[in-house]
C-alpha cells in the first residue's frame, strides 16, 4: 500500500498505518435517458471506492430523476445502473439528492433508491466546498 | 479554503446556484470563477450580475476572442486571462470544480 505524507488534510487510521485519504464527490446532474454519462459516472464512482478515499454521490438537478424507483430506462434501452446502487449502500458510501430538484421532478422521499437522502442545496454546497475533489457529470 | 470553479457551458444552472451559495457561506474562503469555452457567452446576458460581490470572475480570452466577444466588459469581469493565467489560477486555488 502507498505510503502518503500523514501532513495531508484528510487522513485516517487503517490498521496500523496512516493512509492519507480523500473525500471525492461525484456530482450526477443529468437525466439518466438519451445519454451513458449518468451510467459511466455511477461506475467510476464503484472504481473510485477501491482506494481508501470517501466516495460520496450527489444528485443535483435532472440527476435526481436517477435516485428514484419510478425509473424504468430498460424500456429504452438505457443503463439502470441497480448493481451500482447495491454496491453503494454495501460499501456505505454517501448518496444525497437535492431536495429543491426533487420536489420539482415530483419524487417523494419514500420514491427514493435505498441509501439515497434529501439534503438542501446549501448543505450540498457546503460538501462540495469540503471535498477534496468534485467531478461533476 | 479556495474553490475555483471552471465553467465550460452556457446557463448552468446547477454550477451557478452552487457557486453562489459557497461564496453566501461563511468559512469556505475565496471563490473564484473562470468562464471558458461556451460559457463566455453568458457574459453578454450579464452573468456577473449573478453572484455576489467577492466572488472573482475570469474568462478566457482565447475563448471570448473565438466568439467574437471583443469587448468584455470589465466593470463586470474581474480579468480577462490568457492560457498562462489559466494556468497560474488552477495552481493558485486549493480546491477546482469543472462543472
Amino acid at each position: 500500500m502507498k505510503q502518503i505524507d500523514t501532513k495531508q488534510v484528510g487522513t485516517k487510521q487503517v490498521g496500523t498505518k496512516q493512509v492519507g485519504t480523500k473525500q471525492v464527490i461525484i456530482v450526477i446532474r443529468h437525466s439518466p435517458f438519451n445519454t451513458s454519462r449518468n451510467a459511466e459516472g455511477l461506475r467510476m464512482s464503484v472504481g473510485l471506492t477501491l482506494k481508501n478515499d470517501v466516495v460520496s454521490v450527489v444528485f443535483l438537478g435532472d440527476g435526481v430523476y436517477h435516485a428514484s424507483t419510478r425509473l424504468n430506462p430498460k424500456l429504452i434501452g438505457a443503463h439502470i445502473c441497480d448493481q451500482e446502487f447495491e454496491m453503494f449502500n454495501m460499501l456505505g458510501c454517501g448518496l444525497f439528492a437535492d431536495e429543491i430538484a426533487l420536489e420539482r421532478a415530483g419524487i417523494a422521499e419514500s420514491e427514493l433508491r435505498d441509501g439515497v437522502k434529501g439534503i438542501s442545496a446549501s448543505e450540498i454546497a457546503d460538501m462540495l466546498a469540503a471535498a477534496d475533489v468534485v467531478i461533476p457529470f | 479554503m479556495s474553490i475555483l470553479h471552471i465553467i465550460r457551458n452556457r446557463n448552468d444552472g446547477i454550477a451557478l446556484d452552487t457557486i453562489r451559495l459557497q461564496s453566501e457561506s461563511d468559512g469556505n474562503g475565496d471563490v473564484g470563477v473562470l468562464l471558458i469555452h461556451d460559457a463566455v457567452l453568458d457574459i453578454a446576458d450579464g452573468i456577473a450580475s449573478v453572484f455576489p460581490t467577492g466572488v472573482k470572475l475570469h474568462a478566457l480570452s482565447a475563448d471570448c476572442d473565438a466568439r467574437g466577444i471583443s469587448q468584455v466588459d470589465e466593470a463586470c469581469v474581474y480579468a480577462c486571462v490568457d492560457y498562462d493565467a489559466m494556468l497560474e489560477l488552477v495552481f493558485k486555488y486549493d480546491r477546482v470544480i469543472t462543472w
